[in-house]
């Protein structure tokens, strides 16, 4: 699993290959993947896989990207991948000189720490502590279905450009996830928690499996015999874990300059902030980061797919919005500098402007003040989104659900969620929680071909106005 | 190909491995993606390797890797033994004869240079610019997939198989006194039955047509949802609940409702794996199993669900030949083990016209397309959506474009509140899709919109 001499050689030949070709910059990112996954339902081990893949994606821009991948790394393969690369760009007839923002030369090797090398774990260790879980999550006879993940990636990336970058990483991410559902009368929930990051097995430690799965099994049993939540216009406290999915859909999304500019109208959507850069979007006590160099949140990196230094952004400070996230192109176009943005799912894939872990950060009232209301919903936990294509009018549905009723809690109530008008729900935020959690999303997706990638998402306990609903 | 998996089993045997099976896939995937009038990335990409499941009793192992070599063998054989048994493993399917799927493998599309691609992009994007004067902007993508395989286990079953595809999508944006959106989204299993230039016209047309856009009160409304809208609500809400392996994990809807009325009469959904040029058809799924017409809803009432071999097992059932092996990128993956998946759901035409559900429509609302449409709560079958071009409805004629609305709806209320069903079907890829959905246009009534 380490990059050889000889295939290096052969990348400097690709991007060298690029440049006679016409190119007028290149990069190129090359990949060891191994992957290792065992997921265990109802009891039994139902799949114990290893993958291991590897292979590379030359970027050439001569007036638009021209790009190319390949799994053979073998001198002819990619020969034809960097022609082919080339020549589709030329084939485009209004090509524009477009610029691309300076990014610094590189030279770098960067590492992710971890405790307990997950590849090093005994597969039996594993087995065991999935087994475990999904016994303790059948609290009883209510609990239909279970099941509990471990799963581990270790990534080696190798970025060369043509202005002389070269980044080597080495990364690994640990992940596991725990799951129950209960079936009591007629009505039939689930619960789930999670757990995963940049690191070793030490994180599936750290989420004690086996407690976790108690716990999601009770909660599963609890909403099952739970009332469904009226539909009602009041004040809402969210958690940090509904804030996360909150943070990452209604401000990570929106603050990619790509969709800023329009420029993902047919996919992912545009931002309904385009143009209001510095202007207020939302209540004072919004403050909003995106920073790749939160050590152990799952959109952990040092340098992003342009071999630009991962840096935190101030997306938006006391309600005013400051910065978006860029690449190398669209920092050039909004004249600022790049802030380390641009990410692939793999080498098979031509980078995109992603969010690497953004979060609400936290604010100066204790969490118990947040409920000091005469009347309001709780909540916690946050299930799927429904977002406009412009990030606009949202929905997203909860875990769980609580009234309060002058400061308690009454509940739990089953299949809540959030509606509301992004603008005017920033607006109503009137208490932002000292507390702060990072939580790991796996599959932030966007993209053609959609690419699935790995980001962190945060945020503190928060109170604003918004409709709570079930479908009645 | 044939020849590696082949070799693939019988060294994987002599490994020590009781039964195994290996798939190999190689699939090209060319994209040309337009942004804001102009083609800004144009890709290629190219990518191959290997799947091995190999089983020691009832202990199974996966492995793979980009290319075939003894270790990968030796590796998912010590997976196989590192393991406990699981007593539902049920082997690898028997060889059976598939019958040629007409229409799914076109030559020129599997030879066609990528350069070429790029023509066909520009022709889609020219047609959207060329329609009408205020029209401002288009972007999309063009991709054209071409996807082999090949498949062989220790049962004897040894085969090939291949597809081609090519598709484009615009979203186009027109400007009057205000904004307005339009999409259009075509797809072919060959060239020739691809024509960019409509792709580019249809979605200017829509553009133009939804400028001018009225508010719409929140309340209860008849609602016509044309294909590429029913497509968006099927493949993310229904899909799910036809799949064999949701119905047994419970987070199904339609769960312990086999043989019940799940829908009005006249709705009749099948899954076709073997549809003569369907998107998503195929002669073999990914574990071999010849694809056919499997019937999921017919007249109202719930017949069947799509299994793979396991999942057919856990639930003594037939195998549907669904065992799918998919990734984000288009094609079949060697990365991953089979499970469910729907190829082309297929919803069987009515008896109107579009225009006669329109006709038939006092006040409503008629949708081309919906947006991030997600099911809340998939043992219920809740679902939350936004309409992305809309038009009112008005005594039975289109009065203008309607403003976004936002659907939050219960699907099986609503597939008993369906009152039209058009004649017309068109083959629709979701975004991130990887199935394709045969829908006509649907009427439904009494939705409630805010």
């Amino acid at each position: 699993m380490t990059l050889t001499c000889d295939i290096m050689k052969i990348e400097e030949y690709a991007i060298e290959l690029a440049m006679k070709l016409g190119a007028v910059y290149a990069d190129l990112r090359m990949e060891n993947l191994r992957k290792e996954a065992i997921l265990v339902k109802d009891g039994k081990v139902e799949k114990m896989t290893s993958e291991l893949q590897r292979g590379m994606g030359i970027r050439v821009l001569l007036g638009t990207w021209g790009f190319a991948s390949t799994t053979e790394l073998v001198k002819p393969t990619i020969n034809q991948a960097v022609k082919t690369a080339v020549s589709m760009a030329k084939a485009v007839k209004h090509r524009v000189e477009g610029r691309i923002a300076g990014a610094g030369i590189t030279d770098a090797r960067t590492h992710v720490s971890r405790k307990i090398d997950p590849f090093e774990v005994e597969p039996s260790e594993k087995i065991e502590l999935c087994l475990e879980a999904d016994r303790q999550a059948r609290v009883d006879g209510h609990v239909k279905r279970t099941s509990a993940v471990i799963a581990a990636q270790k990534l080696q990336n190798l970025f060369l450009s043509s202005e002389g970058a070269r980044v080597q990483s080495d990364s690994v991410i640990t992940y596991a996830e725990v799951f129950a559902l209960a079936k009591k009368g007629g009505v039939t929930e689930y619960f789930d928690d999670l757990a995963g990051g940049t690191g070793g097995f030490e994180i599936v430690k750290r989420f004690d499996m086996p407690a976790r799965a108690k716990d999601v099994g009770k909660r599963a049993v609890a909403l099952a015999s739970a009332k469904a939540m009226p539909k009602r216009k009041l004040p809402v406290v969210l958690d940090p874990d509904f804030v996360a999915l909150l943070a990452h859909e209604i401000i990570g999304h929106p603050s990619e300059a790509d969709r800023v500019l329009g420029r993902e109208a047919a996919w992912a959507g545009k931002a309904w902030w385009a143009g209001m850069l510095g202007r207020k979007i939302g209540s004072k006590l919004l403050n909003a980061v995106d920073d790749p160099r939160v050590e152990g949140a799952l959109g952990y990196y040092e340098y992003d797919d342009e071999g630009v230094p991962a840096r935190r952004k101030q997306l938006i400070r006391d309600g005013k919005l400051l910065e978006h996230m860029h690449s190398r192109e669209t920092a050039a176009e909004f004249k600022v500098e790049p802030n380390g943005n641009m990410r692939a799912q793999s080498f098979k894939y031509l980078p995109l402007i992603r969010m690497s872990n953004t979060f609400i950060e936290p604010g100066e009232h204790e969490v118990e003040e947040l409920f000091d209301i005469k009347e309001g919903v709780y909540l916690k936990g946050a299930k799927i989104p429904s977002i406009d294509s412009r990030r606009y009018n949202f929905q997203i549905s909860a875990k769980e659900a609580f009234l309060i009723r002058r400061g308690e809690l009454v509940g739990p109530f089953r299949d809540a969620s959030v509606m509301g008008i992004a603008p005017e729900f920033f607006s109503s935020m009137d208490a932002v929680g000292r507390d702060f959690e990072m939580r790991p999303i796996p599959n932030c997706g966007k993209g053609d071909p959609m690419q699935a990638l790995h980001v962190g998402n945060g945020g503190p306990h928060l109170r604003a106005v918004a409709t709570v609903a079930g479908v009645g | 190909m044939l020849k590696i998996v082949e070799r693939a089993i019988e060294l994987t045997k002599k490994s020590g491995a009781e039964q195994a099976e290996a798939f190999v896939s190689e699939n090209l995937v060319t994209t040309v993606r337009i942004a804001a009038n102009r083609v800004v990335e144009t890709k290629n990409v190219c990518d191959q390797g290997i799947g091995l499941r190999a089983a020691v009793g009832q202990k199974l192992g996966f492995a793979c890797a980009n290319d075939f070599n003894q270790e990968l063998s030796k590796r998912a054989i010590s997976i196989a033994r590192a393991r406990p048994p699981n007593p539902d493993f049920n082997g690898f399917p028997e060889p059976a004869k598939p019958k040629k799927v007409k229409d799914i493998y076109d030559r020129t599309l599997a030879k066609l240079q990528p350069t070429r691609a790029v023509g066909l992009a520009d022709l889609m994007l020219q047609a959207a610019l060329d329609f009408d004067r205020r029209v401002v902007e288009a972007s999309g993508a063009l991709n054209v997939v071409v996807e082999r395989c090949a498949i062989a286990n220790t049962n004897g079953l040894a085969v090939e198989d291949g597809t081609t595809r090519v598709f484009g999508h615009l979203t186009v944006e027109a400007r009057d006194a205000g904004r307005s959106e339009g999409a259009a989204w075509l797809g072919s299993t060959n060239l020739r039955g691809f024509d960019p230039s409509e792709v580019g016209k249809r979605g200017a047309e829509l553009a133009v047509n939804s400028l001018n856009s009225k508010k719409v009160k929140p309340g209860k409304y008849s609602i016509i949802l044309e294909p590429a809208a029913v497509a968006e609500l099927f493949y993310h809400v229904f899909s799910y609940a036809a799949n064999g392996r949701d119905v047994h994990d419970r987070i199904s809807y339609l769960t312990d409702k086999l043989g019940k009325v799940v829908a009005v009469e006249d709705l009749s959904i099948h899954d076709w794996g073997n549809m003569a040029g369907g998107l998503y058809s195929k002669t073999v799924d990914d574990e071999g199993v010849p694809t056919q017409r499997t019937p999921l809803i017919d007249r109202g009432k719930l017949i069947g669900f799509i299994y793979d071999r396991y999942y057919a097992g856990k639930a003594n059932a037939a195998n549907t030949g669904n065992g799918l092996r998919l990734t984000d990128m288009p094609g079949r993956y060697y990365g991953t083990e089979p499970s469910p998946h729907i190829t082309n759901l297929t919803i069987d035409p009515g008896d109107f016209k579009r225009e006669e559900l329109i006709a038939d429509t006092k006040e409503g609302l008629l949708l081309s397309r919906i947006w991030y449409t997600y099911p809340i709560t998939p043992q219920l079958g809740d679902f939350s959506t936004t309409s992305r071009c809309g038009f009112l409805i008005h005594k039975g004629e289109v009065v203008g474009a309607a403003r976004q609305v936002r659907i939050h709806e219960n699907l099986p209320r609503l597939l008993k509140q369906i009152i039209g069903v058009s004649k017309d079907l068109e083959q629709v890829m979701p975004w991130g899709a990887t199935a394709a959905i045969c829908a006509p246009s649907l009427r439904f009534s009494k939705v409630y919109v805010s």
